[in-house]
């Protein structure tokens, strides 16, 4: 003798929400567009946060200085499109003076145009290649050589050997992977990119005495007005705080779409409830207990929650590529963490949603059904 | 937080465990009780072996070497059990029941410990991706081994062997013989005595030592002492335990009654299912253990690191280059074709050794977890007994530490070299 | 009939004692005391709004009296709380509807493994054969809105009896039917209980239908008035 208990449960329960597929269906779209808000929220900030300070983490370095005038925003890693350069012969010499200062780090900045794209390109000196936290397949630039970001390579195919794209004259001598947005960049030698721009850097990236960067970086700026020196930590920092800034924000949104979609439900769940009590009478009478009742109801929006998660996953994560593709011009690796968002979420809203109706389903009077209609 | 987990882990272990033990024991009333205290003793137990976090668990000794002598005692106990103990185990089931819980506190804190190293190991590590994936993919896995076990046991017709104390007198020896890193050292002694003797019975046969036995051969052996063989044979011995009670319990026939009308059947039948499916909770989650004990076991072995040799640097070998704890190999030598390895042990210590040993040809060494293993013979040795001279060790150079360099003597290394690979 | 019958028949299953129910502050039913001897069919009839129905839902464990004491088997009914109420319903109580009350959703067959589901498991080899009594072999994939209404009331039968219980609870069963469906469906009726010995208690303003059972409970105001044997 077998037991089909479970078989049973979900067949019925298949038939019932197939009775009412408008209903379900709506069910499952409000909880959608709260589980795939959700979800492209936390994979956006969270890609964001990956990005954060990684360009310059590579290098070990932990200060980095730029002009003064340059703002810090959204898209000050990108470091690119800096109007105004520096000498690098000069504040290379000037820099190392400072006490503390270590090493510098000279660093070109900047974008070609490439078949109507920007091409990221950075510039620096090959000494500092080697000690970058890249993984490197491939050699280091030799002379007429340079490196590109795995993500280059994988759009134009390139291979150590390859021609560079954008520039003709040099080949791929190896490809870096490092996770940050370098992955997008042609990595030139110094002095190949300070043809580019004339001679001028944009920048310069220093590794000083851990212990007292703050007073090396107003060291730097006292004896250069023009220069800004910032700590690692501080952009990473003012980053941060804008993303906070952002991601409140859209918590905020997201919030509210999920208290609009948890009114929807609610109010839909009700419906149904209200629906089918001659049914939820009929069950009591055949000895369904309270329990039975609200779990079988609690049961329907755990599946209804659980399409909602599957589709708010799927579309969540699109959104989320769809907005990394026009804002880094990349795609963002979907964090782990997202996977269970969009569930939670759907979860989430169907359970607070669905409480009351649940409740009233396990209220309906047994007696009901004998009343007649 | 980590303390929380762990102890999490433990009481896991402790359900798995003492679960099924108590459930074999028919104990009846009080089973639950008795579990949910097994659970809160091994917490408990895990809580305090963890308190003094960072320093070395003063209580692991104490415990390891309890719980061995209690293993001792308890397999006397079950063998006495067969000839003496057996007619006052079937008149009191107080001794019956006794006999099953120290059985289990002989099997729970070495499970523990263990499993508390492993963990401590893992966090370590932090190397791993999607741990959840894996431990998921190990309880299927678990899952369907345990279904496959008990449909052989059904099959065939196993079920009459498949009796508790069956179970009680081949636990704890498998699971001391296959489980030696509860024993420390006890894996290295077992493996150095089969490989040892091995080449000292080629050696009294008069028979050239290794040309015999291909080096695949030496592979199968080292296999043996693996510690994924041991784990794997751990979880056989929990699905083990899984299966003989799944046999047991689900191939009971439900009693016809003939006064019974079909839904009264039906009624017996349900009831009987649900009680079914309470007892089979704790192996459930023996089951769930498996995962995390496989996850935990796999993500702290991951793969042999064979070192590749770098130029000996002029100075000797700097101590900075030797701080990530992996095995460095540098060959030396006037035509460059010999090989030392320095290696920074967890203990903090520093060991400089020729790339060989004095049983093998000279294939040289990895790393793998907490071992080295010979790339010929597959001989783990632990990293804390490198550096001791013997057997399939690296022969153990003397050496210098200065100025952050360690030093050692080219020339005797090169002629300790000679003599030991001459006639292989 | 012989002397199975004797030892069973006889005995008492349900005791009703001054039971009473109030809604707000009219009285449904007043001081009701009545007895169901084991395997009797007894008819409740009275003008409507004479608290026929909610007599019947009180035997059946769907609503508590006022006031009163309900002994099922000796248990006291009030004294239950809802989950034994519920178990009490599965187990003893089949209910058969005027409106049937079968699940839209659900084929014929369906319906009654959602009894047997709810009491047990669903078991659809005797679901079938349950089914076939009923005269409905060849409608068991039909959903109810493909069924006639003495077929649906039919299913219902069936649905009521899969679980074997002792008494059978029936609330107008012809009542949405034609003459010869209601013949139909009380003939069914008389040869099951012939066949499984349960007892019913049945509600009904029709006269007719009346005739069938053993004896009759004429409620007038929520009282019992007089306790009519038909043909003992």
């Amino acid at each position: 003798m077998r037991s089909h208990r479970i078989r049973f449960l979900a067949r019925s329960l298949g038939r019932a929400m197939a009775n009412r597929s408008s209903r379900v269906l709506l069910l499952v779209a409000a909880l959608t567009i709260s589980a795939s808000l959700a979800t492209a929220l936390v994979a956006v900030s969270q890609g964001i946060e990956a990005r954060l300070g990684e360009s310059m983490r590579a290098f070990g370095a932990n200060l980095i200085v730029e002009p003064a005038a340059r703002q810090v925003g959204a898209g000050a890693l990108a470091l690119g499109d800096v109007s105004v350069r520096l000498d690098p012969q000069k504040y290379a010499a000037a820099l190392s003076a400072v006490p503390g200062v270590e090493s510098v780090c000279p660093r070109v900045s900047t974008t070609v145009a490439l078949n109507g794209d920007e091409l990221p390109v950075l510039g620096i000196d090959p000494a500092e290649m080697t000690g970058a936290k890249w993984r490197l397949r491939g050699a280091l630039p030799a002379q007429g050589q340079a490196l590109v970001g795995v993500d280059i390579a994988a759009r134009y195919k390139l291979s150590p050997g390859s021609k560079v794209p954008g520039f003709e004259a040099l080949s791929v001598s190896g490809i870096v992977e490092s996770g940050s947005e370098d992955d997008q960049a042609v990595v030139l030698r110094l002095d190949d990119a300070l043809r580019l721009t004339g001679g001028r850097v944009t920048g310069f990236l220093l590794r000083g005495d851990g212990s007292r960067l703050d007073g090396i970086a107003r060291a730097i700026e006292t004896a250069n007005p023009e220069l800004s020196a910032r700590t690692v930590r501080q952009v990473a920092d003012a980053e941060r705080s804008l993303l906070d800034r952002v991601r409140r924000l859209l918590f905020i949104v997201t919030l509210s779409v999920a208290l609009v979609s948890a009114i929807a439900v609610g109010n839909t769940q009700s419906i149904v409830v209200l629906e089918r009590t001659e049914e939820i009478g009929l069950l009591k009478a055949m000895g369904a207990t309270r329990g039975f009742i609200a779990g079988y109801f609690a049961l329907e929006g755990a599946v209804v929650a659980l399409a909602g998660g599957v589709l708010g996953l799927a579309v969540g994560v699109t959104v989320a590529e769809t907005i990394a593709a026009s804002v880094f011009g990349a795609t963002i690796p979907i964090a782990l963490v997202a996977w269970p968002i969009p569930f939670a979420v759907a979860g989430i809203v169907s359970a607070v949603a669905g409480a009351l109706p649940v409740w009233r389903a396990s209220a309906v009077d047994a007696s009901s059904t004998l009343k007649g209609l | 937080m980590e303390a929380l987990r762990i102890a999490f882990l433990h009481g896991l272990v402790a359900i798995a465990l003492v679960g099924p033990l108590v459930w074999l024991a028919g104990s009846g009333r009080g089973r639950a009780a008795v579990v949910a205290l097994a659970l809160a003793g091994g917490v408990a137990g895990a809580l305090f072996a963890y308190a003094p976090a960072g320093s070395r668990l003063p209580m692991e000794t104490v415990l390891l070497k309890g719980g061995t002598a209690w293993a001792g005692l308890c397999l006397l106990l079950a063998v006495m059990d067969v000839t003496v103990l057996g007619t006052l185990r079937r008149r009191y089931p107080a001794v019956r029941l006794g006999m099953v819980l120290a059985l289990a506190a002989t099997i729970l804190p070495l499970d523990g410990i263990d499993l508390v190293r492993q963990v401590r190991t893992l966090v370590f590590m932090k190397e791993t991706s999607a741990p959840w994936a894996w431990a998921g993919l190990g309880l299927l896995a678990a899952a369907a081994s345990g279904w496959l076990i008990s449909w052989v046991f059904r099959r065939f017709g196993a079920r009459r062997y498949a009796t508790m104390w069956s179970y009680l007198l081949v636990a704890p020896v498998v699971r001391l013989a296959i489980q030696p890193s509860v024993i420390p050292n006890l894996e290295s002694i077992v493996s150095r005595v089969a490989h040892d003797g091995m080449h000292v019975l080629v050696l009294l046969i008069q028979l050239p030592d290794h040309a015999y036995l291909s080096s695949g051969v030496w592979t199968a052996i080292g296999l043996v002492f693996m510690s994924t063989t041991g784990l794997l044979l751990n979880v056989a011995v929990y699905v083990g335990v899984a299966a003989f009670v799944l046999v047991r319990q689900a191939s009971k026939p439900l009693p016809l009654r003939e006064d019974e009308n079909p839904a009264q059947r039906r009624r017996r039948w349900t009831t009987l299912k649900t009680q079914r499916r309470l007892t089979f909770l704790p192996i459930y989650v023996a089951m769930a253990m498996f995962a995390v004990l496989a996850y935990t076991t796999w993500a702290a072995t991951g793969t042999p690191k064979t070192p590749t040799p770098a130029t000996l640097p002029a100075g000797g070998i700097e101590v900075a280059s030797l701080a990530d704890g992996e095995l460095h190999s540098y060959v030396f030598g006037r035509s460059s074709d010999k090989r030392v390895i320095a290696i920074h042990k967890p203990d903090g210590s520093y060991s400089v050794c020729l790339d060989a040993c004095l049983v093998c040809p000279p294939d040289g060494y990895a790393r793998f977890g907490t071992d080295l293993f010979c790339l010929y013979c597959g001989t783990p040795i632990p990293l804390g007994t490198v550096g001791q001279p013997g057997g399939c060790n690296p022969i153990p150079l003397t050496f210098t530490q200065s100025a952050g360099r360690l030093v050692f003597d080219q020339t005797q290394a090169e002629v300790a070299w000679q003599g030991a690979n001459s006639g292989k | 009939m012989g002397a199975h019958e004797a030892t069973t028949m006889g005995s008492g299953l349900l005791r009703l004692t001054g039971v009473s129910k109030y809604y707000g502050g009219t009285g449904a039913l007043r001081e009701v005391d009545c007895r169901v001897r084991r395997g009797e069919w007894v008819t409740i009839m009275g003008p409507s709004g004479s608290g026929k129905t909610t007599l019947l839902s009180i035997i059946g464990g769907l609503s508590r009296p006022s006031d009163g004491e309900v002994l099922f088997e000796g248990t006291d009914l009030t004294a239950l709380n809802e989950s034994q109420l519920a178990r009490y319903r599965r187990e003893n109580v089949g209910f058969i509807f005027q409106q049937h009350h079968l699940i839209p959703y659900l084929s014929a067959l369906e319906n009654v493994m959602m009894a047997q589901f709810l009491h047990s498991m669903p078991d659809e080899r005797e679901a079938i054969a349950a089914l076939r009594t009923v005269g409905l072999e060849h409608r068991l994939r039909h959903l109810p809105a493909q069924l006639s209404g003495g077929e649906q009331q039919r299913v219902g039968i069936a649905r009521a009896l899969i679980n074997s219980p002792s008494l059978l609870l029936a609330d107008e069963p012809t009542g949405s039917l034609d003459r010869e469906n209601a013949q139909s469906i009380m003939e069914m009726l008389r040869d099951l209980r012939a066949a499984e010995e349960f007892t019913v208690v049945m509600v009904t303003h029709d006269p007719w239908v009346g005739e069938w059972g053993d004896r009759t409970i004429l409620l007038e105001d929520g009282r019992a008035v007089t306790e009519r044997t038909e043909s003992v």
